[in-house]
């Protein structure tokens, strides 16, 4: 009897028995299919021909030196952007959040205010204002320059990436308590020493972070590349146009198992290295910085600032003037265009929201679900539930698409041209960042919460209902609006999956930027600006942590 | 009447944390004592139905709800952080078991009401509970648990974060509580005072073992282990010579034993010693004395004049208050039990 009673018992309350291993199994299921199966599709496709089994794609790899070239230009950018954008982000961390410089505010404005506006616009304002006909360049300067080539796109990468850099290293930075420099002081370091000494080491790991996803993202960046390249290419704009130029998956599918293999071993990396937030400190201290060391210090941050403030006006004047530049007369008519008042219609627009909005709910409610199961249920195999959850953060944006295109074009699962298929390749996508959110704070929420609820009565899903969610429900927000951002500004992952029926503003801002249709384009901007902004500001508004940019 | 037994309990995490723990809990008060570690929280946990014993039985008013799962055991606990639920108002989270139990809201705002009355928290309704002291969270919790009227209480450690002022009001109320609520109540606590003082009944445990439970004065005056006499209050330990001068006849298998408070300074006493140290607490002196071959505590209550360190001083020893107490754990000397628990 007791032993039966004790089975029964356990039925009941075990996570990992009866019901409630169900949750758990779809979870696995729904990762089965849509994460593991697409990302298997393309490395089988780099292994196959129309005869079967083969490895000429890897040979012409190996054997064709324009590939090598093209690996050498993704790590050429990749460093370059990383040693720029570090050091502009620690400049930016520490003059904000450690100086009272009274520049400090419009420092912080000037830095973020690259994350509404997406690498894809800024490219488009750069062409703008640089280009051969640029307003800066051509009609102030006089000057007839050749911007494509990699430079520029080491130039624009390094403006999204210092978002990044900032927000990491200042993240740290704000754990480190004010005794440890204090201490420093009284044992007789300058503020020079302090900084050198104590304040840069503490600052490491956050700086080797951001080096590693910044690393990530520039190699899996393909629309800079394309937009300002010129015939500079990378791994991921070449994959690109073996897709959209040559139709040839196969060779596209090998440029994407060469993209995603560092990408993997870097965020291998960073998993190990990053353990999240330290527990933030009351009080940070401000170094005296004064006289020519504080101007010399915090011109560069002015210039990129000036330049940050410059492209996002741009763009909103490029929306409203005939040709901004050339002709400043008033007009609409790009507006109109982006309204869907002129030929197109609305939809892109509508398609947009739709989209982020139904992504963000999902990604919300399946995160901070799949967080409880792990943390809470002692489930066999969770620890591959975990990593294949947290996967599609390592995977380039570029390859999932190329994997979402070959895994569900043909049954079982055809999806092809749907909506459904957009959104079920940003909710993966968006997802571990979601998980990870809800998983730091269930970590923190005391175990005995939960048991007093037993203790009263109630069951695990009435618990789950009841006590847990409530308690994640700033998680979930969070990560609501994190994915609905990250939704309405993807493009390297859904631009082939889109059709003329489910065009989006990101994929529309980029047609009208290989296309020249500069008003256009910034028209369209304006409208993405202004949905990701007010996420934006609703993060802030409910006090959480800045999240970093979106990754392509 | 109401009753909680626990029979036979043996729990294993990675080492033995339960051994074999039996005892009963009437309309009671009884307090679970011993260090961290000694298993008295996973015997409370057992109880609640958040742990599964390897073996033994809970036993709920003659009923086995060993295997019954925590939500269905009418067995109310307060925990040592409380764990209120931070997301909802004071009322909300008192109201939360009887939402469960599907109540009509009519009813629930009667016993709510009555709830808080109960803890004296009235008016504090649509507080939150981050703005309420420590003190008034504990109500809180009390009150959660009281108004589903349970069949017994569990509190661990409840007053464990409290100051020491609050605690000493806190248990004054707890006991009163209880005595309105007339159920088996267990208490976990580390501390002995506020064992001793709010108790019917003391458990003592040790290393995952239930070395005795009684009344707080036999607990304290009738140890029946080595360990009970030693954790319990302050105790010397008679030495052979001792005992030979007071014309004990020591029984092999027996240690011999005495509180500071019958060591009792006085100038004609037969024994004399000198002070190594003293420390001096208002209504007593204590003082640690060398005598000829070792250590003594002696206290003096509400003493008029206080010895220096070096002083010689005489003393004598309350005989009839020698505690004689078998060697060894319980089941080591449970033959020779019915000589030793006797006072000499």
């Amino acid at each position: 009897m007791a032993l039966e009673g004790i089975r029964h018992f356990r039925r009941e309350l075990d996570l990992t028995r009866g019901v409630y291993h169900l949750p758990y199994l779809a979870g696995f299921l729904f990762i089965l299919i849509f994460s593991l199966y697409p990302i298997g599709a393309v490395l089988v496709q780099s292994f196959r021909d129309r005869r079967g089994f083969t490895l000429k794609y890897y040979q012409t790899f190996f054997q064709d030196p324009y590939y090598y070239t093209i690996i050498f230009n993704s790590l050429k950018v990749a460093f370059c952007t990383a040693a720029i954008a570090l050091t502009l982000g620690t400049l930016f961390a520490v003059l904000v959040y450690k100086t009272d410089l009274p520049v400090k505010k419009l420092l912080q404005a000037g830095v973020l205010l690259p994350m509404i506006t997406p690498g894809y616009i800024v490219a488009l304002v750069y062409v703008y204002l640089f280009g051969r006909n640029g307003l800066i360049t051509c009609r102030l300067l006089g000057l007839e320059p050749n911007i494509y080539g990699w430079k520029s796109v080491v130039f624009l990468q390094s403006i999204g990436a210092t978002v990044t850099a900032f927000l990491l290293i200042s993240s740290v930075l704000l754990t480190i308590p004010q005794e440890v420099e204090e201490a420093a002081a009284n044992l007789g370091s300058s503020e020079g020493e302090i900084f050198r000494r104590v304040t840069l080491p503490l600052l490491w790991p956050g700086i080797l972070s951001a080096g590693l996803l910044i690393i990530m993202g520039s190699i899996a960046d393909f629309g800079t590349p394309i937009i300002v390249g010129g015939n500079f290419h990378t791994l991921a704009s070449a994959a690109y146009f073996e897709i959209i130029g040559k139709f040839n998956p196969n060779m596209a599918a090998t440029l994407s198992v060469f993209l995603l293999l560092p990408s993997l071993i870097l965020f291998g990396i960073f998993n190990r290295l990053f353990k999240g937030y330290g527990q933030k400190v009351g009080r940070i201290r401000r170094f005296a910085l004064k006289g020519p060391a504080a101007f010399l210090l915090s011109l560069p941050p002015l210039l990129y600032t000036l330049l940050t403030f410059t492209f996002f006006v741009s763009a909103f004047l490029a929306a409203f003037t005939k040709y901004f530049g050339y002709d400043f007369s008033l007009t609409f008519e790009y507006m109109k265009v982006a309204l869907g008042l002129a030929d197109e219609t609305l939809d892109p627009m509508k398609n947009t929201i739709i989209y982020a909005t139904v992504t963000g709910v999902a990604v919300a409610f399946l995160g901070m679900a799949f967080a409880y199961l792990v943390l809470r249920g002692d489930y066999r195999g969770k620890k591959y539930f975990d990593f294949a959850v947290l996967l599609p953060f390592a995977v380039p944006g570029t390859f999932m698409g190329i994997g979402y295109l070959l895994a569900f074009h043909n049954p079982p699962l055809v999806l092809t041209g749907t909506a459904l298929i957009i959104m079920l390749n940003c909710l993966v996508r968006e997802l571990p960042v979601a998980y990870r959110m809800g998983y730091a704070t269930l970590a923190q929420i005391d175990k005995s919460i939960e048991e007093a609820s037993f203790n009263l009565g109630a069951d695990r899903f009435t618990t789950f209902y009841r006590v847990v969610l409530p308690l994640m429900r700033q998680a979930a927000t969070f990560s609501m609006i994190y994915a609905f951002n990250a939704t309405a500004k993807a493009l390297g992952a859904i631009i082939f999956l889109v059709t003329a029926h489910t065009k989006v503003l990101s994929v529309k801002i980029f047609e009208a930027t290989i296309n020249r249709h500069f008003g256009v384009g910034a028209a369209y901007s304006l409208f993405m600006v202004a949905i990701t902004g007010i996420g934006m500001l609703l993060i802030w508004r409910l006090g959480g942590e800045p999240l970093g940019p979106s990754r392509d | 009447m109401a009753r909680l037994e626990i029979r036979n309990v043996s729990k294993s995490f990675y080492h033995k944390v339960l051994d074999r723990v039996s005892f009963e809990c009437g309309e009671e008060l009884l307090s679970l004592l011993g260090e961290s570690g000694c298993g008295k929280t996973t015997c409370l946990r057992i109880i609640a139905g958040f742990e599964v014993p390897d073996q033994g039985q809970v036993i709920l008013n003659g009923k086995d709800i060993t295997s019954l799962p925590p939500n269905r055991r009418q067995i109310g606990m307060v925990f040592q952080n409380y764990a209120l639920f931070p997301h909802l108002n004071v009322f909300e989270n008192i109201a939360y078991g009887l939402r469960i139990r599907k109540l009509s809201s009519k009813e629930i705002a009667i016993r709510v009401k009555e709830a808080l009355a109960m803890v004296n928290l009235e008016g504090y309704e649509n507080y939150r509970v981050s703005e309420l002291s420590g003190g008034m969270q504990q109500r809180v919790a009390l009150a959660r648990v009281i108004v589903l009227k349970p069949q017994a209480l569990l509190l661990d450690e409840p007053l464990s974060n409290l100051d020491a002022k609050l605690r000493v009001k806190m248990r004054g109320e707890l006991k009163k509580l209880q005595r309105e609520l007339r159920i088996p109540t267990i208490y976990v606590t580390h501390d002995q005072e506020e064992a001793l003082a709010i108790s019917d009944r003391v458990g003592i445990m040790n290393r995952g073992r239930l070395e005795q439970v009684d009344t707080p004065t036999r607990v304290y005056h009738q140890p029946q282990t080595e360990f009970v006499a030693n954790f319990i209050g302050r105790i010397n330990l008679l030495s052979f010579k001792m005992l030979y001068k007071l014309r004990i006849t020591p029984i092999p298998g027996l240690k011999y034993y005495i509180r500071p408070e019958n060591v009792i300074l006085h100038p004609q006493g037969p024994f004399s010693g000198r002070v190594v140290s003293v420390e001096y607490l208002g209504n007593l002196a204590r003082y640690t004395l060398r005598w000829e071959d070792g250590f003594l505590i002696a206290e003096e209550h509400s003493p008029l004049k206080v010895y220096g360190e070096g002083e010689e001083v005489k003393f004598t020893l309350n005989q009839e208050r020698v505690i004689a107490v078998g060697e060894g754990s319980l089941e080591e000397q449970r033959d020779a039990m019915s000589l030793s628990c006797q006072p000499i």
